[in-house]
């Protein structure tokens, strides 16, 4: 087993030994970007197939991310300057009125996960604060859970709000939650809709890909 | 004995913890319980037996002791004593009576052996409406004999006012909910019956202090709800619905979901959590009953694991507590469709004979998409409920086994079937004929292909 899959199974097992493991890597002469791409997010990735699968809940996938962060941590001092692992920033929350927050927090971990920088604003939170967070963060995209029928209107309102202020193109919005769809996403002019939180990483790698930044 | 003010106090002196490192705690000592309880499931045996109902709930016990309660408002943990939480499981009433007048019913304990069935509460269940269809749809499962109670869905609008909650259009729509809801029952010929958790809709503390009483609606035909987050967790309008309780004479509705693939892994650790949830939230709701849901992570209700997960709960809290657990039961098929119908028959027999003493069905689609419920939903709980009475709990066992093996595969692109109007005559408030000839076709199958007599 070579030390990229070595590095992928300890993350996966939630080994605490596995940043020690990444700087013998780095020790050996292993690329960095390798480390990262070969490794780190093979094992994140295999945690979050657990999670699909019911082997994994999310305090284990709390704890693989913060052995994921300690290896990034120890690569990036490495990295070229200009490479970043970051493939992206979203700004989430669960709308005004709704204080769901378990499929979020997932949606949130799992990006994470996934190489997004997450700037997670928690639940029942107003359009305003949302956009204003959002262009603090220079986010290119925004993320609207809704678990309610009664609060999936509030994703709306801030699409309404992005397009009053004129700023609507400056950034990608998803929704999602247990009552939205494709269907009510398209109705109110949202750039996607995923059924769930792996779903949301493909979503996300897929509207954020190279050439598909605004 | 513990109450409300006790966990008001502690919410504000307890330990200071974040949310994450509660989640952790919890879910390792959950994790550390689960594997010691030398429980092993078996998904063929949907009802468990007692010597595992025994392990959850002393593992139960133990978790909550443990690890308390989480207050996400002020980020404090609320500790309970070991002495505070079995004065709990001994001072629970074991019945109460719902509804008035002709429609009263009471709320008797039951076990697995008994001869009687649960009461069968049935509606929507927090399913989504538009204007027209809320009416009669409601009358349509109020008018079936065997509803004992009527539980509302949502009304999206109401008269140009759009549902947003936690904005004063709630107020206005669930006020509108409540008045439609007491008519539906009325035009059925139940003017007592019992409403549950109301109003059905509101979401937020305003809207349930603003309308919970509104059309001088007595206190027995509703409950409060109140919810312990998942998992252990409560906040202040959780305290501030208590305080409502206990001033205007209500019996909270204990609510406690506990979400499959979250911070729980499976359906044991998901038994074992909520009945800890159950006995945690008495401490401040001050009730008796316990109503008590699982789903997974993908928002389903009917598969095996979660039904598990469900009749291990009731059964732990009837070995422990002895007081009145209400199942909830959702179909993910819509009206109109053999599955929803199997659905609807596997749950309430597996509630039936784990020994829960109310069930609240009847819904569909998973109580997400518009419109799509019918009372002829409700009537097959009923008659489901009161079929499984004289089955042995390994005939139950054997029934809900097979049922699991005709639609879990289905469930996640469960068929939508048909909305109200679509199903029933909305004036004369009545099935179609292809409706009415799928159930009967149903029950004739399942009383030919098992020992379950529908009729």
């Amino acid at each position: 087993m070579s030390i990229l899959e070595r590095i992928a199974d300890a993350l996966d097992h939630l080994d605490e030994g596995t940043a020690d493991m990444v700087r013998t890597a780095l020790e050996e002469g292993e690329d960095p970007l390798a480390i990262i791409e070969k490794g780190i997010v093979v094992g994140i990735r295999r945690c979050g197939d657990k999670l699909a699968a019911y082997e994994y809940g999310v305090p284990e996938l709390l704890v693989a991310g913060e052995l994921a962060k300690d290896c990034v941590r120890v690569v990036r001092p490495h990295l070229d300057p200009g490479a970043s692992p970051t493939k992206a920033t979203v700004v989430i929350a669960t709308v005004q009125g709704d204080i769901h927050e378990l499929g979020k927090n997932l949606v949130s971990l799992l990006l994470e996960l996934n190489g997004y920088a997450v700037v997670d604003l928690g639940v029942d939170v107003g359009p305003m604060t949302i956009i204003d967070k959002a262009e603090a963060a220079d986010a290119d995209v925004i993320g609207l859970s809704s678990l309610m029928v009664t609060t999936m209107p509030a994703q709306e309102e801030v699409i309404a709000y992005l397009r009053d202020l004129g700023v609507r193109e400056r950034y990608r919005v998803v929704v999602g939650g247990a009552p939205t769809s494709q269907e009510w996403a398209d109705s109110i002019g949202a750039d996607g809709w995923a059924e769930d939180a792996q779903a949301t990483v493909a979503l996300l790698d897929s509207l954020c890909g190279e050439g598909e930044r605004r | 004995m513990i109450g409300v003010k006790d966990v008001l106090e502690r919410s504000v002196t307890g330990r200071i913890m974040r949310e994450r490192d509660f989640d952790l705690s919890f879910a390792k000592r959950l994790r550390e319980l689960a594997a010691d309880s030398g429980v092993r499931i078996d998904p063929t045996q949907v009802i468990p037996d007692d010597a595992t109902a025994d392990a959850i709930g002393a593992a139960a016990i133990e978790l909550l002791v443990d690890v308390g309660l989480y207050n996400k408002d002020s980020q404090r943990v609320v500790q309970l004593t070991r002495e505070e939480v079995m004065e709990l499981t001994t001072t629970r009433l074991s019945g109460l009576v719902l509804g008035e007048g002709g429609d009263e019913v009471e709320v008797r304990e039951r076990k697995p052996g008994s001869d009687f069935p649960p009461v069968v509460v049935t509606g929507p269940v927090g399913g989504p409406f538009t204007e027209d269809v809320f009416l009669p749809c409601h009358q349509s499962y109020a008018q079936e004999p065997t509803c004992q109670g009527l539980l509302g869905g949502v009304l999206l609008r109401w008269q140009g006012v759009e549902n947003m909650a936690g904005r004063p259009n709630e107020v206005i729509v669930t006020a509108a909910e409540g008045d439609l809801i007491r008519e539906a029952a009325e035009r059925a010929g139940r003017p007592g019956l019992y409403l549950g958790p109301y109003p059905p809709g509101g979401v937020s503390t305003q809207a349930i202090f603003c309308n919970h009483s509104a059309g001088g609606l007595a206190p027995r035909r509703s409950q409060i709800p109140i919810q312990l987050m998942p998992e252990l967790k409560l906040g202040w309008a959780k305290i501030d619905l208590a305080l409502y309780c206990q001033s205007h004479d209500v019996h909270p509705w204990t609510d406690i979901v506990s979400v499959i693939g979250a911070f729980c892994r499976d359906s044991l650790e998901s038994s074992i959590s909520q009945t800890a949830g159950v006995l945690g939230a008495w401490s401040f709701t001050g009730g008796s009953t316990a109503s008590i849901w699982t789903t997974d992570i993908e928002g389903l209700c009917t598969r095996r694991r979660n039904m598990w997960a469900n009749c291990a709960t009731t059964r732990a809290l009837e070995r422990l507590v002895g007081n009145p657990v209400f199942l909830l039961g959702y179909a993910s098929a819509g009206p109109c469709t053999e599955m929803a119908l199997l659905e609807t028959v596997a749950y309430s027999v597996a509630y039936t004979k784990a020994g829960g003493e109310l069930i609240w069905g009847g819904s569909t689609c998973n109580g997400v998409d518009p419109d799509r419920y019918a009372g002829m939903q409700g009537r097959m709980v009923g008659e489901a409920a009161a079929a499984a009475c004289s089955l042995s709990v390994d005939e139950a066992n054997e029934v809900v086994d097979r049922l699991f093996s005709e639609y879990e595969d289905d469930l996640p692109h469960a068929p939508k079937g048909c909305t109200f109007p679509e199903c029933y005559d909305v004036e004369t408030i009545r099935p179609t004929d292809d409706y009415v000839r799928l159930y009967e076709a149903t029950v004739s199958r399942l009383g030919r292909d098992s020992s379950l007599d529908l009729r």
